[in-house]
């Protein structure tokens, strides 16, 4: 892949394992800081950082990479396998 | 006549995101979705992005929801439809071509529409918009036969992001505004001057305090501009970025409060029974601003779509956000939380350096913060964020505000 930051995300009982940023597609629309602002923040190049990775729980960190106008975050289960976008 | 469970009017991120959060709750009830564009949920934000509209990123990357979806869903997407009318007290939505739809809860989320330029050429090809799906594929479109020469008016976030873009298809972009500066109000003068620097830097000429009386062409197509003091510009695309209009006049009848917008309380609940509003058609009592305003940004309009939806289902909860939307062009980043309309009682910090082209704003109201634009300095704004959802008093701090080099995040009320 591109210009990516990868997360590994150990959080008990969450099916996420790994969260990936495509810096190439963040836009800094910053939705994902409103539904997740525990987990995400800006940079000084004005992207999206992951500061802590085990924060919140699935369905709240689904929303936030679902809320993203361009779709830069990509979430993988433990398995390896993208699971969004689909 | 067809009655809904849930019936939503506006298929942009407010109610498409309020849809799929009713869905989540209740599976079997009814939801339809009216939308007076044809598309799914399309990505708003990504219109005015370099490589969507040069075409070097797929078009459709656009796609936030694929039409497969709605029917995945068993949610109703009535596309290409307006509402026209509102009887509340029947709960009866009447549509464009006169059919009636009942509903038990309505959520409005239309977003509001660009306002149309009505001076004599205004209808010639060339002259455009940029606010939905079908402005910029008309745009996409133009630009394939090469353009020489683009005028554009207004001056504010769209206009920034596209003047890049056109600078970097080598068009000549002159930039006709009617204000004494570029983005007056939104920025301050001396935040305006670093944007003006790099619009100059890259070619972008500016005309300021000036108007277009008329747009020419001797055919179908634009050739240029006629000023109001009688210059004549040619062009080959006209870019009318000229601001908004609020779509309320087929809600006037409804009896509903308006007032620039569809007036809603903190529980986004509209003046109507089982009516409520989100997105930028809102115009909400904000209880962190202690204000009605109204966010025409992406992040409010789904957090809000999301609220609304919860307090359709029974939440009661307060919108509490602090939102912020950024801007993007020539390098540079402009970023925006909060409130920041120019009005007498606020007053102004300013932060940084100008001449390095990392220069903020932080809006008071008395002691507390209130909004902040900030130019290359994004790292401060989730702190900034932070400060005003606080409404941490900075009295005795506002030396430190003002210092570039003093760590914003000091200021944070812990969270117990």
């Amino acid at each position: 892949m591109a210009n990516t930051r990868e997360y590994v995300r150990n959080l008990e009982g969450s099916n996420i394992g790994k969260i990936v940023v495509d810096r190439d597609l963040c836009i800094a629309a910053v939705s994902c800081i409103a539904v997740a602002d525990t987990m995400f923040e800006l940079d000084g190049e004005n992207k999206v950082v992951v500061i802590d990775a085990n924060t919140v729980d699935d369905a709240t960190l689904t929303m936030a990479a679902e809320s993203c106008p361009t779709k830069a975050i990509l979430l993988f289960d433990k398995a390896g396998t993208q699971v969004f976008p689909k | 006549m067809r009655t809904f469970r849930y019936l939503i009017v506006g298929g942009g991120i407010a109610g498409t995101t309020a849809a799929e959060t009713l869905r989540k709750a209740e599976p079997e009830a009814t939801i339809a979705i009216i939308s007076d564009e044809p598309h799914p949920l399309y990505s708003r934000v990504l219109l005015s992005k370099p490589a969507f509209l040069t075409g070097k990123q797929p078009f459709d990357t656009v796609w936030m929801k694929t039409p497969e979806w709605y029917v995945e869903q068993h949610i109703e997407f009535l596309g290409g439809r307006s509402a026209i009318a509102l009887d509340a007290s029947a709960k009866v939505l009447t549509l464009d071509g006169g059919e009636t739809l009942g509903y038990e809860k309505l959520l409005l989320a239309t977003g509001v529409h660009p306002r149309l330029w009505t001076i004599p050429g205004a209808e010639k090809k060339g002259v455009h918009y940029l606010r939905s799906l079908d402005h910029a594929k008309g745009i996409i479109e133009d630009l394939k036969d090469g353009k020489k020469h683009a005028v554009m008016i207004g001056s504010a976030c769209v206009t920034f992001e596209v003047a890049e873009i056109l600078r970097s298809l080598d068009i000549e972009v002159t930039e006709v505004m009617r204000e004494n500066y570029f983005w007056e109000p939104a920025l301050s003068q001396p935040e305006a001057e670093i944007v003006e620097r790099h619009l100059s830097d890259h070619g972008v000429k500016m005309l300021r305090n000036a108007e277009v009386a008329e747009v020419l062409g001797s055919g179908e197509r634009v050739e240029g501009v006629l000023l109001k003091d009688g210059t004549k510009l040619a062009c080959d695309m006209v870019f009318a970025f000229i601001g908004v209009v609020i779509p309320t006049e087929w809600l006037e009848s409804s009896g509903i409060a308006l007032e620039k917008g569809v007036v809603a309380n903190e529980y986004l609940e509209t003046s109507l029974p089982d009516v409520w509003a989100a997105g930028d058609i809102a115009r909400f009592d904000d209880v962190i601003l202690h204000d009605r305003v109204m966010m025409g940004n992406w992040m409010n309009a789904r957090e809000q779509g999301h609220l609304a939806a919860e307090n359709i289902l029974g939440a009661h909860k307060q919108f509490k956000l602090v939102s912020f939307h950024t801007s993007h062009g020539f390098g540079n980043m402009v970023g925006f939380a909060g409130d920041n309309r120019a009005i007498p009682d606020r007053t102004y910090i300013f932060r940084g350096d100008p001449t390095a082209d990392s220069y903020g704003r932080i809006t008071l109201r008395g002691n507390v913060i209130v909004g902040a634009t900030m130019i290359n300095r994004t790292p401060e704004l989730g702190t900034i964020v932070k400060l005003i959802a606080g409404q941490v008093d900075v009295s005795a701090k506002k030396s430190e505000l003002a210092d570039a080099n003093f760590d914003l995040k000091t200021l944070v009320p812990v969270v117990q």
